[in-house]
C-alpha cells in the first residue's frame, strides 16, 4: 500500500495566502510562519473543524485570533464598519474552513467526501500532537492555525 | 438574466453574487437558495437562465439536485462553486450536466471565463 503523502506546512501557508488574497486584496501583504511569541493562544480564539473521508480520514481545523477572524468576516460580508452578528461571524469561519479544507481534499487520494464546517468559540484546543500537519501563521498582528489530524488523533 | 445562487452559507451567496456583478454582466436578476431542495423549487418557480451551486450543502447536495433536476427533464445550465476542484469530481459533474466547476477561492476573471460559453 503507498503511503498517503499530505500538504506539507508550506503547501497549507501557500493555500492559506492565496484564499487571504482573494479575501483581503491590497489590504493583504504577506502570511508567514509565526514566530514563538506570535502563536495563537487567545481566548476569544474562532475556529472550524471539516472531516475529510476516505483513504485518508481525519479532521481540517482552522483557528483564528478574534480580531483576525473579524477583519476576515467583515471582508468577505462587504461590511467594513458597525456589529458583525456573532451567526455572521460563523459563517464566515465555516466557510474560510470549507474552502481550506476542501482545497486539501483535492490533494488527497480520491474518492472522499467532505463534511459541512463545525465552527467553535473559546478556547483552543490541545496543540496537536506529532506526527501530523500542523501550520501556525501570522499576518500583520494576527494568528492562524492549521492543522491536519489523522482520525486515530481526532480528539487527542 | 435571472440565476439562482445556491450555497448553504450566506456569506459565500454574498460573494458569489458581488463577483458575478463585477464580471460585467447586467440586468441580473437574482434568487438564493440555501441547500439542494431549494435550489430545486426556485429553478421551478422562476425558469432562471443558469443556476450557479454549492456542492456540498445539508438536505441535498448540489450534484444530488443536479441529477435530480436532469431525471425530471430540467434542462438549465447549470454550475458549480465549489471549494473541492479534483479530477473525479470534475468528472462527476460534467456526467451529470454540468457546465463548469468553479473552485474556490476564485476571481471576478475566472468567473468570467467560466461563463463565458453560457453567457
Amino acid at each position: 500500500m503507498t503511503a498517503i503523502v499530505l500538504p506539507t506546512s508550506e503547501d497549507v501557508r501557500q493555500l492559506v495566502a492565496e484564499v487571504w488574497a482573494s479575501i483581503l486584496g491590497e489590504d493583504f501583504h504577506e502570511l508567514a510562519p509565526a514566530e514563538a511569541d506570535q502563536r495563537l493562544a487567545e481566548p476569544d480564539a474562532v475556529g472550524s473543524a471539516v472531516v475529510i473521508s476516505g483513504p485518508w480520514t481525519g479532521r481540517i481545523t482552522l483557528d483564528l485570533c478574534g480580531r483576525g477572524a473579524d477583519q476576515l468576516a467583515r471582508a468577505m460580508f462587504g461590511q467594513p464598519t458597525g456589529e458583525l452578528p456573532a451567526g455572521d461571524l460563523a459563517d464566515a469561519v465555516g466557510e474560510l474552513g470549507n474552502i481550506i479544507a476542501g482545497n486539501i481534499k483535492s490533494s488527497l487520494p480520491e474518492p472522499s467526501s467532505l463534511s459541512l464546517p463545525e465552527v467553535r468559540f473559546g478556547p483552543l484546543p490541545q496543540t496537536l500532537p506529532a506526527p501530523g500537519v500542523s501550520s501556525e501563521l501570522a499576518w500583520d498582528d494576527h494568528q492562524v492555525r492549521v492543522c491536519l489530524i489523522e482520525s486515530e488523533r481526532v480528539g487527542a | 438574466m435571472r440565476l439562482v445562487v445556491a450555497d448553504d452559507s450566506a456569506v459565500m451567496r454574498k460573494i458569489v453574487i458581488r463577483t458575478l456583478r463585477q464580471t460585467g454582466l447586467r440586468n441580473l436578476e437574482i434568487i438564493e437558495a440555501s441547500d439542494g431542495l431549494e435550489l430545486i423549487d426556485q429553478v421551478y418557480a422562476h425558469q432562471p437562465d443558469l443556476v450557479l451551486s454549492d456542492w456540498n450543502m445539508p438536505n441535498l447536495t448540489g450534484i444530488e439536485a443536479l441529477q435530480r433536476l436532469r431525471e425530471q427533464g430540467e434542462n438549465v445550465p447549470f454550475g458549480f462553486v465549489t471549494s473541492e476542484g479534483s479530477e473525479l469530481m470534475r468528472e462527476k459533474a460534467t456526467a451529470a450536466g454540468a457546465c463548469f466547476l468553479l473552485s474556490k477561492p476564485f476571481s471576478a476573471e475566472t468567473m468570467e471565463d467560466a461563463l463565458s460559453a453560457i453567457v
